[in-house]
């Protein structure tokens, strides 16, 4: 298994897949660029010893049972200098979310006070873990199977209490649950497929055709419906991607602020401060908004500003809705998108800034109420509203309308759904496909053990996700979707 | 030069016939023992050799240079291919015999066998020297050493005969049980169980009224197994099916405490898919009436096997529920209905070379393994044989895998998951039946018959002759066109021509329909046309099966050493650690079949393998 703090994300070659539980490992477990608080991870046989000798507080660490925690400060050994303030946690195997024992140290400093703490624990004798290793280390020593590592992955992921909810409901096993009943199902089917082929001497009733249909169709139902699940679920798991575009110094990172009230983007009155894309995740109605804003836009001939405004193009191109932030102070029917470069698709909110600095009496909006699509209807997923991100007026009705687009996008939205993640998706895809082939091959008539054949497949595939069937694939999947320190 | 090894084979049944013939013609000395030399080869039960599933293991025995299959059509008398409305991978052709031809044609082959020498002797217990055994000891009072000694005891261990009330130590009717080597291996550290099995009663076929039933005729073009066999194959008898009636099941029902099964006198496990007449009445009553099959027992006698009516009823009670049948009025006897509960060794105990764990040199095949059925136990005795060779020469064993034949499906599924009922074959249990077909065992196998020296350099010469036309045929049939105004087909006829693997993809097109079309067929052997009809009618299925075989391999091919030490896995289940080291699996592929094994502890194990390294690779 390889190992990097950064760069591309990679797959892990699980005939390659190796652990080495006598050395300890630590890790920053907390997401990068999220949150004041930063979580530094401790787990292995000399957890708690590497632990104690990094850390000043009033008891010796190494001392400690597990379950406590200890006020203290972090500090580098070899020169006695502070690190940070911090709460250390202690675990004792195998009471520890690896099963081995463990330290957590909670700091207040960003990444690069966190990556230092990270330094003095290497220095002391530590390993970097790898991605996933911790999941890994808890599920090799027995401490969580296959769907719930998974689930703890999206747990850890998880933005918002709705969406813990659900990350809740998978470990808790209503996936495994459902699948279960669908293998059951098909395994009904199978048999009865089967009787129809190793029993055809006998007198028995022959295979029951149309009890098989019925068993594939009500599986491939269900099937489709854990399929619209993975909307809800990439939602809840990922968030609603709302990226701010427009031209530069319409007030987009005001706009950004105020929505994730904090003083985030660097806010002036130079055009194109703004050259990158800064990301903010907020709580709406439960929902998980990750809100993007971005350069301004406008013909520049300074290169770092363009990257700036094709990173804008291509947010846009990946968001779930764009708000084209305009200047209202400004001629509004110059600032429009130009055309094309934000996908029919593609919820869209023109909103007319800085209402509070024109003129009393001055007529609020200068476009009409909605953008009309191509066919030239008004489309009420484009309307333009009036806003002061300065004074706040108008946001409300701005994120009602953020509310709206989310409702639609999610298809059959309930906290009681079965969510489901990427492999799952790809897997329910595949037994989805082989459901198909198989009723196919049984409307044509084809012989029974080439239905069973596709059946078999698609019940495979179901317990792949349950784990009842393990293939190097599905350890790899697993393994490679965790980042460093969940 | 090394001298021969010597290996006896202990038991003259189907087992036993393939692992002496195939010890001996790898050029070891092979001591035959059985208590009556001219048993060998009887058929215990039903005079029928293969069947659905059972068929293809006959095949495979055939491709890999064992008897059965040459047997068979030298014995056979009626010759029929099962679920020919099906695809060809759940097709099985099974052969009614002519159980004293069968029985006669094994003997001259196992005489005609140089390096077998028979012995009509009993077994009552083995020689161990260390860890292996070095010789078998015969009730004559003989020692019979041996280098390896291959057991194919079938029924006869501690073997006890059930006839209503009567019992009596017997392996089959009329034949003394084998006692006392189970009791010593059991000494020895063998777990010993108890099976059960019955056969049906034997009638007098002048006594029957055949006009009531329904006739059973063979194909009209009957198929053999063997390419080996010179002779012309024929139907020369036909099959009778006629129905247990409301009366035959009172008679069965007002009776039953009478039954062994039923009272308590048989404790013995029985096969579910073979249940006796009285299990097939108590236990399915909503059932009006069941099929009885009337089989000929061969062309020089007037005997019928009475299929579908096993039973341990007494004798009396038997011919009276025989007698409500309409064809059977006033039919005679010959012989009754009995059930036979004998002992087994659980297979988990073998390894996958049918090699026990326990004694080196030491292997188990046939019923004693806890399997039913000729086939299963011909299988198992070639395997076991053709290993007990190789052990001897410290040669790598012969270990079929279950994407390459349905008998590596069964050891598999013996050595793995062991058995809680006598074991039968079904395709459902090959989980890559769609490749595992009749028509392409020779493709699959006769390479490790070849190898082995059972097939011959001639015959393998030229069965890669033919692999070789079929795959130029198949390529002829892609690219050949054929006018389609010809074809009963309205969507082709307006594209003027179609190649004749489109028209054979057509379903119910089948080979011979391409010649009524108009298209040009050259003049193949069966065989041949077999495999071009499936290969052209089966390619996307075909392709599919083969990628799954090729993910079935990554697991199969990874080892687990044969010293690994599980107790050295942290965090594995403390169950399925047990299970592990009781199995001891060979590869990470069979750890996972090991029932009650999750994915996790197979993941678990595989990163152990891998893992017991450095983090070296760590960047």
């Amino acid at each position: 298994m390889q190992c990097s703090l950064q760069g591309e994300p990679f797959r892990v070659n699980p005939s390659s897949v190796h652990v080495d539980l006598t050395q300890t490992v630590c890790a920053i477990a907390t997401p990068l660029g999220q949150g004041g608080l930063g979580i530094v991870r401790l787990s292995g046989p000399q957890a708690v010893m590497i632990a104690s000798r990094v850390f000043r507080g009033a008891r010796t660490l190494a001392d400690q049972p597990g379950f406590t925690v200890h006020l203290g400060i972090v500090i580098d050994p070899e020169t006695n200098l502070e690190i940070d303030e911090v709460l250390a946690t202690v675990f004792r195997r195998p009471r520890s979310f690896t099963g081995e024992d463990a330290v957590e140290f909670s700091a207040h400093g960003g990444r690069i006070v966190l990556s230092r703490i990270l330094g003095v624990l290497i220095s002391c004798g530590a390993g970097p873990a790898s991605p996933g290793e911790f999941t890994l280390r808890a599920f090799l020593n027995g401490r969580i199977d296959l769907t719930r590592a998974e689930a703890v992955a999206d747990l850890i992921a998880a933005k918002t209490g709705e969406a813990a909810k659900a990350a809740m409901k998978q470990l808790r096993g209503s996936l495994l649950e459902e699948i279960r009943e669908l293998r059951k199902t098909l395994i009904g089917a199978i048999a009865r497929l089967e009787m129809g082929i190793d029993f055809t001497e006998e007198d028995l009733a022959a295979g029951d055709l149309a009890d098989v249909k019925v068993r594939l169709q009500d599986v491939s139902e269900r099937t489709g419906r854990l399929l619209e699940g993975y909307q809800s679920g990439r939602i809840l798991r990922d968030g609603f991607t709302v990226v701010l575009a427009g031209p530069p110094n319409s007030g987009k990172s005001t706009l950004f602020n105020y929505l994730a009230q904090d003083e985030r983007a660097i806010v002036t009155d130079i055009p194109g401060t703004t050259r990158d894309v800064l990301k903010e995740f907020i709580n709406l109605n439960g929902w998980p908004v990750c809100l993007v804003d971005t350069a301004g836009v406008r013909e520049t001939s300074d290169v770092i500003e363009r990257l700036g405004v094709e990173r804008t193009w291509n947010a846009a191109l990946e968001a779930d809705a764009v708000l084209w932030i305009i200047d209202s102070t400004g001629d509004c029917a110059k600032q429009l998108p130009p055309p094309g470069v934000i996908p029919e698709a593609t919820p869209l909110a023109i909103c007319c800034n800085k209402i509070d600095a024109l003129p009393p009496g001055s007529e609020v909006s200068k476009v009409p109420p909605f953008l009309p699509n191509t066919s030239g209807q008004n489309d009420d997923e484009r309307p333009v509203l009036d806003i002061s991100a300065r004074t706040g007026t108008g946001v409300r009705d701005l994120l009602g309308v953020i509310i709206r687009w989310i409702d639609r996008a999610d298809t059959g939205h309930s906290v009681d759904m079965i969510t489901i993640n990427d492999r799952h998706r790809a897997v329910l895809m595949a037994a989805s496909t082989s459901l198909q082939t198989a009723m196919q091959a049984l409307a044509a008539g084809n012989g029974a053990e080439l239905v069973a054949f596709d059946v078999k497949n698609a019940a495979t595939s179901l317990g792949e996700i349950i784990g009842e069937t393990t293939t190097d694939d599905v350890l790899g999947e697993i393994f490679s979707r965790f980042c460093i320190g969940k | 030069m090394r001298r021969a090894p010597h290996i006896v084979v202990i038991g003259g049944g189907h087992a036993g016939i393939e692992a002496a013939s195939a010890a001996a013609r790898m050029g070891a000395s092979v001591t035959f023992i059985t208590q009556d030399v001219h048993a060998i080869g009887r058929m215990s039960c039903n005079p029928a050799v293969g069947g659905i599933g059972k068929g293809q293991i006959v095949r495979e025995i055939d491709a890999l240079g064992g008897r059965m299959g040459y047997l068979t059509d030298r014995a056979g008398i009626q010759f029929k291919i099962l679920n020919r409305s099906k695809g060809p991978a759940v097709q099985s052709s099974r052969v009614q015999c002519d159980r004293l031809l069968y029985q006669s044609a094994a003997q001259s082959d196992i005489r005609d066998t140089s390096g077998v020498s028979v012995v009509a002797d009993s077994v009552r217990g083995i020689r161990i020297k260390g860890e292996a055994v070095n010789a078998v000891l015969g009730n004559s009072g003989e020692a019979y050493e041996a280098d390896a000694v291959v057991l194919a005891a079938g029924t006869f261990l501690e073997a006890i005969i059930h006839v209503g009330s009567s019992t009596r130590p017997a392996g089959r009717l009329g034949e003394a049980p084998a006692n006392g080597l189970s009791g010593q291996l059991r000494e020895l550290g063998f777990e010993v169980g108890r099976l059960k099995t019955g056969t049906p009663p034997r009638l007098d076929g002048r006594t029957i009224d055949y006009p009531v039933c329904d006739v059973q005729p063979g194909d009209e073009l009957p198929r053999g197994f063997s390419r080996r066999h010179p002779l012309p194959i024929a139907n020369r008898a036909v099959c009778w099916l006629t129905y247990t009636t409301a009366e035959t099941h009172k008679v069965i029902a007002d009776n039953i405490g009478s039954s062994p099964l039923y009272n308590g006198q048989i404790s013995g496990i029985g096969p579910r898919y073979c249940p006796s007449i009285e299990d097939k009445i108590m236990k399915f009553s909503d059932k009006p009436r069941h099929q009885i099959f009337l089989e000929p027992e061969g062309m020089g006698t007037d005997e019928i096997y009475i299929n579908g009516f096993s039973t341990s009823m007494p004798v009396d009670i038997q011919a009276n529920a025989l007698r409500t049948m309409p064809a059977l009025r006033d039919v005679r006897m010959t012989r009754p209905g009995y059930a036979v509960e004998y002992d087994f060794f659980p297979p988990t105990q073998l390894r996958l070379t049918l090699e026990t764990k326990l004694v080196r040199g030491l292997y188990f095949c046939g019923q004693i393994n806890g399997t039913s059925g000729y086939e299963e136990a011909a299988g198992q005795g070639f395997i076991a044989g053709v290993n007990a060779v190789l052990g001897c020469r410290d040669e790598e064993p012969l270990i079929l895998d279950r994407s390459e034949s349905y008998i590596g499906v069964m050891i598999d599924d013996l050595v793995t998951s062991g058995v809680d009922e006598p074991y039968r074959m079904f395709t459902s249990r090959a989980e890559h039946r769609l490749h595992l077909r009749e028509d392409n065992a020779q493709r699959r196998l006769s390479r490790y018959g070849h190898r082995l020296g059972l097939v011959s350099d001639d015959e393998f010469e030229d069965l890669k002759r033919q692999w070789e036309q079929t795959d130029n045929h198949i390529e002829q049939f892609r690219r050949t066109t054929i006018s389609s105004k010809t074809v009963p087909f309205d969507g082709l006829k307006r594209q003027g021509t179609v190649t004749m693997a489109a028209l054979l993809r057509i379903p119910g097109v089948s080979f011979a329909d391409l010649g009524r079309f108009g298209a040009d067929l050259p003049d193949l052997e069966d065989s041949i046309a077999d495999a071009i009809e499936v290969a052209i009618k089966y390619e996307g299925y075909i392709d599919r099966q083969t990628r799954q075989i090729e993910q079935f391999k990554k697991l199969e091919t990874q080892r687990i050493p044969s010293a690994f030490t599980y107790t050295q896995l942290t965090g594995l289940r403390r169950e399925a650690k047990e299970k592990f080291m009781r199995i001891r699996p060979m590869t990470l592929g069979q750890a996972s079949r090991i029932p009650g094994i999750t994915s996790s502890d197979v993941a678990l194990l595989m990163v152990h393998l891998h893992g017991n390294g450095s983090r070296s690779s760590r960047g």
